[in-house]
């Protein structure tokens, strides 16, 4: 007969807990750092605008140059999360609830190397690994909700794939959810487009055929999932738009997060590490990968060289894998094995989620008291050397009529500080304002021929711009215009 | 002469790969690297103190590639631009011959590896030193590989000689002590694994033969067990002591390449030059080909797609590589992804380890397939084929002279480009009306044009600044970028110098403040320039 297990048995935190626990609070420490874009402005308030008047927008409200334009709201439940946490505790609580995104997710990665290698140490470091290149791409934006569902979505597809019994149903909803919060629900299918193909080489290539049960499966889950997709404000047209984007060389250039990493950096030396692990595990072909897993690890890996964006998702993916093929390594080392041994003996007895549990409380209570818990001690805000933050303190003092010309990578924050008073020229959705218009954005900014056309054509009043920006330059010569501040992030010009 | 499809394959591609490589001379350096060589060619002396700008003149110069200049001066005056791209297209291309010759599976999935390799590498071919570099790296990484398969002595003998000339030629010779490293640890890791390996083995057998060894008469055992170990310690031995040896070698090769490279005008200065380079944030932060690769641009997707090719080779293959291998992949990755400068050293060493994986890739699946018919492998380039028919044979020489035709086609087109390709990279027109009305002044310059100015205008002008970030150093190149930017306090730091002449790109920032100013006057534009004059 089984013991009931004790009440020590759930006072003891686990590694995974420790683990969540860590990351967690690395998460709250940087807060800071997930505000170093300016789109987080953006998405908290459509996400009080949403809950405040019941009615997801699907037409441009923050712009005068595309005022009403129609506008795919494809992130609105992730606006919404987003809106609510900054109602209940304002930046702490976005902040808040971005913490409890990533390191959950970080938890499933752990639970997921853990489950293939059953080796509680040896998964602690990889999933630690993970979460340091994971790292390059930490805002307060919905793609962190991309990241908690590939490490929900892939783990499933493998068992699938290996002919597990496993409930089909979490498919479709974890889409319908996905499709709802970020236009990355794509990458979902990609993965299963990845599994599917490993089943169909290994059919037809090997004598011993697999189960076309497992076929059946993932055919049903596949299009189911790609029926819920279809459950959203905008329907087919949300496929159009999730995709276009990345379809536009002119526009993706222009996005920094889009480009190829520079390794100079740091931030991109853990995605190394791993494209590193990689070669080497290959190279010393311990294990014979299965086709499906072999395509998502070069897949992911390739995708992760061309665009730092997709580091992350490379290591949400690619790490279990990897994790796997390095194993051998971690069982040559005797004495780490011994004391992996004694930890997955404990670990067999320990229940619960005491400790995660404790931790979000207590963070959560002291967020809410008012409490600065980031590693500076002045509670979360926009870096006012990155964003034009003390500009905006007097234009709060100083309000401007007129239509304004701004700085693309501050709509989103002139947005969360000024809207509805006051509506912005452009902000970070490139996809939304087009090729074309961001052409004669740049045209202004850059002051080039024509410029003057463009400000009579839009009617600008006063601009808000870097100083070093070449329009300011031009501006600060130009008698019709009126330096009205400067610092050393932002200037202001007004027509005389 | 009967050609085999094999050999045509290889000539080729090889004709291929030499039409790739010839290109017009556009490399912003190549420039002050012309004048340097004339220079040396004419004082019959090695410059150490800086002639060609006003700001750094007289300052100490490290001209560590003085070898290279003087080849690319004597190569100009010799033949003009014509001479010098061919002789550079036969320095790469004699670069991936070297790479393809050390490489498993010829001719065709070697070719394949070669072609992607060289695609990723295309990017950084031009007439300049660099392609020296890659020269020399093929060539230890070909000694090496071939003292690993043989461990032959004999033929680790080129390499310090080769370092004699290296150090000479660029500062990137300290690859060669690199690669030298890389094998001796390969070796080391490969000699203690060895000996750890076969002591944990001796034991377990002379423990089991003990035991079944007290079933029989004692002293039969007992001499029997000796006789045993003593022949194991006495194989493990010879073992070990001929690993040894073969570490006492590379740890000697190296340290006679360490003494080669002091034989430089420079002496012992020139040993810390390349860390000094590496280490330079001015450079590694402002200057392009010290950047990570962008894969965005179409020219560096090769880059990523023989990366890719590594990772879905060995996915396949399964062949496990020796330490050395591993190592060298995994080094020169690195550093391929940290600067596009070093993307072909990642090349050279990374297709002969695609090459073997792919081979062994292919391997797996003839043994797997059950209608595989295809015959025993033989050695590769020994596979018997039927000769080539008559028909066949004019066939064969007709795509030859087709190949050589293109080749030559482009040659010439390549040089009749150059003059074109100068004008459109460099400001041409505008030094030409600096020649024609010389006026007086310093002359403050974009940093890209800094070589193309030395050579067309000195003695005659100075420049600010150019391409031998080196001699400049990190502090002035900020306060240079600063000035270019236009920012704040330019005019005082134009006054300061008393630069009286600018020349810029019209993209510049401080193009824009030059013009609101009432004391510069533009004197020349067209699209590549702007010539500013002090009123």
């Amino acid at each position: 007969m089984k013991r009931a297990p004790s009440l020590v048995n759930f006072l003891l935190p686990r590694l995974q807990d420790i683990l969540f626990i860590l990351t967690f609070y690395a998460v709250i420490l940087l807060g800071s750092n997930l505000f170093r874009d300016g789109d987080p402005g953006r998405h908290i308030t459509i996400g009080k605008y949403i809950l405040q008047t019941h009615t997801i927008p699907t037409r441009d409200l923050f712009s005068y140059t595309m005022a009403g334009q129609p506008l795919t709201p494809h992130e609105w439940l992730a606006q919404v999360i987003y809106g609510a946490g900054y109602l209940a505790l304002g930046l702490n609580g976005v902040v808040f609830i971005a913490a409890l995104l990533i390191a959950g997710t970080v938890t499933l990665v752990y639970r997921e190397i853990l489950r293939r290698t059953t080796s509680p140490l040896f998964s602690f470091g990889f999933a630690f690994l993970a979460a340091s290149a994971m790292m390059i791409h930490w805002l307060a934006r919905p793609h962190l909700f991309t990241f908690l569902y590939v490490a929900l979505w892939t783990p499933r597809l493998s068992r699938l794939s290996r002919g597990e019994s496993m409930p089909l149903w979490h498919f479709p909803v974890i889409m319908l959810l996905w499709a709802n919060t970020h236009g990355g629900f794509i990458a979902g299918f990609v993965i299963w487009g990845a599994y599917l193909g490993g089943f169909l080489w290994s059919y037809f290539t090997q004598t011993r055929k697999p189960d076309l049960k497992i076929l059946r499966n993932f055919l049903f889950a596949g299009g189911a999932s790609f029926l819920a997709t279809l459950v959203n404000p905008v329907g087919w047209r949300l496929w159009a738009t999730s995709a276009g984007y990345v379809m536009n060389r002119y526009l993706v250039d222009l996005t920094s997060e889009y480009r190829s990493a520079d390794f100079h950096q740091p931030g991109a030396w853990p995605f190394l590490i791993l494209l590193t692990l990689a070669l080497f595990a290959l190279s010393r072909a311990w294990k014979k990968l299965p086709i499906a897993e072999g395509l998502l690890l070069a897949g992911w890996a390739f995708l992760g060289i061309y665009s730092a964006r997709n580091i992350p998702l490379f290591a949400i993916v690619a790490t279990p894998i990897l994790a796997d093929c390095c194993l051998p390594i971690f069982q040559r080392i005797p004495s780490l094995q011994r004391i992996d041994e004694q930890i997955s003996v404990l670990e067999q007895h320990l229940r619960g989620f005491l400790w995660p549990s404790a931790v979000i409380l207590l963070v959560g209570a002291l967020l809410l008291s008012g409490h600065n818990l980031d590693a500076q001690k002045q509670g979360y805000r926009f870096n006012s050397i990155e964003f034009p933050v003390e500009a905006a303190n007097w234009l709060e003092q100083n309000p401007q009529e007129g239509n304004m010309f701004d700085y693309f990578p501050w709509g989103g924050y002139l947005i969360y500080r000024f809207w509805p008073a006051q509506r912005i020229f452009i902000d970070g959705q490139l996809d939304f304002y087009g090729e074309e218009f961001t052409k004669k954005y740049e045209q202004i900014l850059s002051a080039d021929k024509g410029w003057e056309d463009l400000v009579t054509q839009y009617n600008i009043e006063w601009v808000l711009i870097p100083p070093n920006a070449p329009l300011a330059i031009e501006l600060r010569n130009n008698p019709s215009w009126a330096n009205l501040y400067q610092d050393r992030t932002a200037v202001i010009f007004r027509l005389r | 002469m009967r050609v085999t499809a094999r050999q045509l394959f290889v000539l080729l591609l090889f004709l291929g790969l030499f039409a790739m490589t010839l290109r017009p001379v556009a490399d912003p350096d190549f420039w002050w690297h012309l004048r340097t060589g004339q220079w040396i060619a004419e004082t019959h002396a090695i410059p150490h103190a800086d002639p060609f700008s006003f700001t750094n003149q007289g300052k100490t110069w490290l001209a560590h590639e003085w070898l290279s200049e003087l080849l690319i001066y004597s190569l100009y005056r010799t033949g003009g631009f014509g001479l010098l791209i061919l002789a550079f297209a036969t320095i790469i291309t004699a670069t991936f011959l070297l790479v393809y010759q050390h490489s498993a599976e010829r001719p065709y999935i070697a070719g394949f590896a070669l072609l992607l390799g060289a695609l990723a590498s295309a990017p950084t071919w031009g007439a300049r030193p660099q392609m020296i570099t890659h020269l020399f790296f093929a060539l230890y990484l070909y000694f090496l590989d071939r003292y690993a398969n043989t461990r032959k002595a004999k033929t680790l003998m080129p390499i310090p000689i080769l370092m004699l000339l290296w150090v000479n030629l660029h500062a990137a010779y300290a690859l060669g002590d690199g690669l030298v490293g890389v094998y001796l640890a390969g070796d080391l890791f490969e000699l203690v694994k060895a000996k750890l390996t076969t002591k944990v083995a001796t034991t377990d057998r002379s423990d089991d033969f003990n035991r079944s060894g007290e079933a029989m008469t004692k002293v039969a055992t007992t001499n029997r067990s000796n006789d045993f170990s003593r022949s194991a310690e006495r194989a493990t031995k010879i073992a070990t002591t001929k690993s040894f040896r073969e570490v006492l070698m590379l740890c000697g090769i190296l340290a006679l390449c360490v003494l080669a490279a002091l034989a430089n005008p420079n002496g012992i200065h020139l040993l810390t030059y390349p860390f000094e380079t590496l280490s330079s944030q001015a450079m590694q932060q402002n200057i392009q080909e010290w950047f990570s690769p962008d894969f965005h641009q179409l020219e560096w997707q090769p880059l990523a797609w023989l990366i890719l090719a590594l990772i879905g080779a060995g996915l396949l293959g399964r062949k496990s590589l020796s330490p050395t291998k591993i190592l060298l992949t995994l080094i020169f990755g690195y550093l391929a992804l940290h600067s596009m400068r070093h993307v072909p050293l990642f090349a050279i060493a990374a297709v002969p380890v695609l090459a073997e994986q792919i081979g062994s890739a292919v391997q797996i699946r003839q043994q797997a397939s059950p209608r595989a018919l295809t015959p025993s492998r033989c050695p590769s380039g020994s596979r018997a084929v039927r000769p080539a028919g008559r028909v066949l044979k004019w066939v064969n020489l007709l795509l030859v002279a087709c190949a050589v035709l293109v080749a030559g086609l482009r040659f010439v087109s390549v040089v009749q480009e150059q003059a074109a390709t100068e004008k459109e990279k460099f400001p041409a027109a505008a030094v030409d009306w600096i020649i024609q009305h010389h006026p007086a002044g310093n002359l403050f310059n974009t940093y890209g044009w800094g070589g193309y100015l030395i050579w067309r205008l000195y003695p005659g002008y100075q420049v600010y600044i150019d391409g031998r970030a080196d001699v400049y150093g990190d502090a002035f190149i900020t306060d240079y970028l600063r000035l270019e930017a236009g920012e704040p306090g330019w005019d005082t730091s134009l006054a300061r110098d008393d630069v009286r002449i600018v020349l810029l790109e019209p993209a510049s920032l401080l193009v824009r403040e030059l013009r609101l100013s009432p004391d510069w006057g533009v004197v020349f534009s067209d699209e590549q320039s702007i010539l500013f004059i002090h009123k």
